[in-house]
């Protein structure tokens, strides 16, 4: 084995129970499941392919596979001693958020078909919506265990999948706008979540290990710039028009840009000797690729993208200066990775901004769609906001349960809970 | 000796440059064949499509295999460096020597379904770099590539044009090949030091997270790896689908079985690292073939299992019984997996999810690349042994030092909080006056200091600066020096008179050991006999004396025995 000795640990009060029972008996049950549930209802696309079809869909989806494991795995890293669980779970949640998400999205989007076709751009739009777990996890990070997160999982795919078949049925949304909302329901989620969680947590533990160190600072930048350069990949990715998908790719990096440089500035703006914080860096350099989603496709000139990535990297600045304090204390949600202002705030940003340029849009042509577009829009808004918040909560209450074994407070942010160490040897 | 190394890259460079003017040519228009399927494209336009896909195995070769390496502590600069240095040399023999035996000599017209295919081979080099990593010498990493390479395009020839297998993602051909090779000639290369584990041959956390670059870097391009030499669209589709959802279970299934086999359920970064990509490996003979998703999945899922009990119980015997030390644990990420793919093809054919290939012709290739694979392991294994000489000695294993420049960094484990109860080797704790101003607790693991450091604070405090390692036994040796009458230096430190600290008998716990820095760094002293440094041995007066000298350098070192 390469890495030498396995060592005993010290038994202590705070002990966290042990995962030898639940663990691999859920995931394996899972697994199992999920073999039998795709041996009867999936059956491979047996139609002919177009080769730059094929190879235009596989290229969305490596870009939006390398923004979910690896930009999401590290831009999470940053707790100094928690880098382990973050990149690790990370891609767990992914590949089993993935599976449940291909046969959701099938069984829903037709109720009445038997099998469902598993094509490219299935599993494409699978990941996206395996994001959404992610994001959430964001804010829980180090607060929860495998197993907790696993029934996150399951819950809030099935939730994001049904939001947006109601989406698409009910509002006549279409998918990219939809899926755009997943910051926003992703976000909320998941404070949601934290909050049930973080209920106990107490001030020390916080301090002693939600702190970053320098040499995970790094690490951390290495998942912001890998979702920074795909971000537009990933904003244009159920785009079908060429027009709004070139669109879609410009707009949204003119936004990153304006909002990379909007944090940067602002940040040492900020700071009383001009200095730049590198936790606003990690987050809000993202914040315009978040805040131009919704839009990306009707934005006709680059300013206006930029002036959005401006705004939101201003909001997401002005979110981790104040929202901490805020949260911790006032309202006892805990915010690990600082979801709300990178993911949250952008992304109500960027529903709002849609809804304002759809009217404009239709105040051209036809006065009286107005309303009714502008019902649409709040509506879909606030369906994300409130499915978010709404089964957050239940899943909160659901992962507080005993069943669940949840980590002691006391081993918040601890990579020892869940690893074995051989080399750091730090006892209990 | 030291001319070895140069010289041999040297020549080797020329002489792919000698080789590939006589050879090697563009493929254009004219000489390209026309394949039949694709009638409205021609050659060069499809060659234009495979761009995407040579790139991601090419990310895969160089920042994939490479970080996926530098789990080691003291040998990330290797696992990635040379890393760089074998794949770069590799595909261009590797281009060479598949053009001479697919064109029968001929001049061979390259284009990119070549590069891919000469990345490939240049995998398995990589493979069975991974079995030897770290004991032996770059030079005997140049020939083993030759060799190697040339022995794969052999087996691939026999496989794939006698035996008419299929094997589109190359579990076989590539994977076993590559584990079982340098298993191969891991076992030839045994020393017997490295039964008990070696005592570089650990990882700190940071050297871990880098693995996991890799890891994921391999995890998300694998699908292209598999799919990247499918002759027809629809069998590219059915490779990447399938490689997809065989990767997805793998990870379920690996992660159940780390946390099941791990004391109380805890999960191992080894098993996470490795395991978690031996259903791209499992997938890859039967990618193409009509197994629907639900199978690919019990493929990753049987094979996410087999690799991590593979790590958890084949490696450790491999070690101790059949003597052959497999520093990545290549035989579970890749030689496992890889038969469990050939298995798996047969049932498929059984099974009737191919027609291209028989079952007889897939038992056959895989029983002709693990063979062809050992034998030729054992006859590399004989020359790098006897003839090319230059492997390091065993104190040298598992060590950047040997053979990178840089600025001789002392490295100072700090152990951020507790002492474990029970620690087999003995650690130790350097507290040292400058270091802890910039560098609190916990801040990092590992402290390494400069030689400039070392003077502004040899200036300042005026002291001689000792650098403490772990030895075997009670004593925690210094090993290295640092005087004001001048610098010894060698990664060894070689001292003159070597002094000795007496271990501690108590641990001290994470907020003792801060109030000790934060109250000054005097109180750290050994005599302070409050701080559980008392020396323990029965040369209690000798020790004093050692203890008294040291004060001097201002330092302490406390450490911990079972």
């Amino acid at each position: 084995m390469p890495h030498g000795h396995r060592q005993g640990h010290r038994m202590g009060s705070k002990y966290p129970p042990s995962m030898r029972g639940c663990l691999p008996l859920w995931t394996l049950v899972l697994e199992v499941a999920l073999i039998v549930i795709f041996f009867f209802f999936t059956s491979s696309d047996t139609s002919s392919q177009d080769p730059k079809k094929l190879m235009g869909n596989f290229r969305v989806l490596q870009d939006v596979t390398i923004m979910v494991a690896l930009g999401f795995g590290f831009l999470n890293s940053s707790l100094r001693r928690y880098g382990w669980s973050s990149v690790a779970f990370n891609l767990f949640l992914l590949a089993l958020g993935v599976q449940w998400a291909v046969l959701m999205d099938g069984f829903l989007e037709r109720p009445f078909r038997k099998k469902v076709v598993i094509k490219l751009s299935s599993i494409k739009l699978a990941t996206m919506s395996a994001m959404s777990v992610v994001i959430s996890a964001g804010a829980v990070l180090g607060k929860a265990n495998l197993l907790q997160l696993t029934l996150m999982t399951l819950v809030e795919v099935t939730v994001f999948v049904t939001m947006r078949m109601i989406d698409r049925q009910y509002l006549s949304m279409d998918d990219h706008v939809s899926m755009m909302h997943i910051h926003v329901f992703a976000t909320y989620f998941g404070l949601m979540v934290a909050w049930f969680l973080s209920r106990c947590l107490n001030e020390r533990v916080t301090e002693e290990k939600n702190q970053t160190a320098k040499s995970s600072s790094l690490f951390t930048m290495l998942g912001t710039l890998f979702l920074w350069i795909f971000w537009p990949s990933f904003n244009s990715a159920l785009l079908d028009i060429p027009k709004e998908r070139k669109n879609a790719v410009f707009n949204t990096y003119y936004a990153l840009a304006a909002s990379a440089v909007t944090a940067i500035s602002v940040s040492a703006l900020t700071h009383p000797q001009g200095k730049i914080n590198m936790t606003h860096i990690h987050n809000a350099v993202l914040a315009g690729g978040v805040a131009v989603g919704p839009s990306c496709h009707l934005i006709a000139s680059p300013w206006l993208a930029m002036l959005l990535g401006f705004m939101a990297g201003l909001i997401s600045i002005w979110g981790a200066l104040c929202l901490p304090e805020y949260f911790n204390h006032v309202l006892g949600i805990h915010d690990t990775c600082g979801v709300h202002y990178t993911f949250g705030f952008p992304g109500l940003l960027g529903g709002i901004a849609y809804i304002l340029l759809i009217i404009y849009e239709v105040s051209w042509t036809k006065q009286s769609m107005i309303g009714y577009q502008l019902f649409i829009g709040i509506g879909t808004l606030s369906l994300a906001m409130a499915s978010g918040l709404i089964a957050g909560v239940l899943t909160g209450l659901v992962l507080n349960l005993k069943i669940c074994k949840g980590p002691h407070a006391a081993k918040y942010f601890d990579d020892q809970v869940f690893w074995e160490f051989p080399h750091l040897a730090i006892g209990f | 000796m030291k001319l070895l190394f140069p010289l041999m890259a040297i020549v080797l460079e020329a002489s792919m440059i000698v080789l590939f003017g006589f050879f090697v040519k563009y493929e254009t228009e004219q000489n390209a064949i026309q394949p039949l399927n694709n009638t409205n494209t021609t050659k060069v336009d499809r060659s234009l499509e495979l761009h995407p896909l040579f790139q991601d195995v090419h990310v895969m070769i160089f920042v994939g295999f490479g970080f996926l390496m530098t789990f080691l502590k003291k040998y990330g600069f290797s696992s990635v460096g040379i890393n760089l240095l074998i794949a770069a040399l590799g595909l261009q023999w590797g281009t060479f020597i598949q053009g001479i035996v697919h064109h029968h000599g001929q001049t061979i017209y390259i284009g990119i379904k070549n590069m891919i295919n000469a990345d490939f081979s240049t995998a398995t080099v990589l493979i069975s770099f991974g079995a030897v990593l770290g004991k032996i010498s770059p030079a005997q990493m140049l020939i083993m590539t030759i060799i190697e390479i040339a022995v794969f395009t052999g087996n691939e020839y026999v496989v794939g044009e006698i035996f008419k297998a299929s094997d589109i993602g190359a579990s076989m051909t590539i994977h076993a090949f590559g584990a079982y090779f340098g298993l191969a000639v891991a076992g030839v290369l045994y020393r017997p030091s490295l039964r008990r584990g070696h005592e570089k041959e650990e990882s700190v956390y940071h050297s871990d997270l880098f693995a996991m670059i890799g890891t994921l870097f391999l995890w998300m391009f694998w699908p292209s790896f598999n799919s990247a030499i499918a002759e027809t669209t629809e069998q590219q589709y059915t490779a990447i689908v399938n490689t997809y959802f065989s990767l997805v279970a793998c990870v379920l299934t690996a992660y159940a079985f780390s946390s099941f086999v791990g004391k109380r359920g805890k999960l191992d970064m080894v098993h996470i690292q490795n395991a978690t990509l031996a259903g791209g490996v499992a997938v890859g003979t039967c990618a193409d073939m009509e197994i629907h998703p639900y199978g690919a999945m019990i493929i990753g899922g049987i094979a996410g299992i087999v690799s991590v009990l593979g790590f958890k119980f084949l490696t450790p015997c491999l070690t101790e019984k059949l003597r052959i030390h497999d520093t990545c644990g290549v035989h579970n990420l890749h030689g496992l997996p890889g038969v469990v793919g050939g298995l798996a093809s047969i049932v498929a054919i059984v099974l009737g999810a191919s027609k291209r290939s028989s079952m007889v012709m897939q038992a056959a290739a895989l029983g002709s690349s693990i063979g062809t694979a050992i034998a030729g392991g054992l006859i590399t294994g004989l020359i790098l042994r006897f003839i090319v000489r230059v492997q390091p000695s065993t104190e040298f294993f598992f060590d950047d030092s040997v053979y990178w420049e840089f600025l001789p960094l002392y490295s100072i484990d700090i152990f951020p909080r507790l002492f474990p109860a029970k620690l087999k080797r003995d650690r130790y704790f350097d507290v040292f006056n400058g270091i802890f101003r910039e560098n609190r607790f916990g801040e990092e693991n590992v402290v390494r200091i400069s030689v400039h450091e070392v003077d502004k604070m040899m200036n300042e405090v005026e002291i001689t600066f000792l650098v403490a390692s772990i030895r075997k036994g009670p004593y925690l040796t210094v090993t290295g020096c640092y005087r004001k009458d001048g610098f010894e230096t060698n990664s060894y430190f070689p001292c003159k008179e070597i002094p000795r600290f007496v271990p501690v008998d108590a641990p001290l716990n994470y907020s003792q050991v801060q109030d000790l820095v934060q109250e000054g760094f005097h109180y750290c002293l050994p005599e302070r006999a409050n701080w559980d440094c008392v020396p323990a041995t029965h040369s209690h007066a000798k020790q004093r004396s050692q203890v008294a000298i040291h004060r001097t350098f201002n330092i302490v070192a406390l450490s911990h025995v079972v």
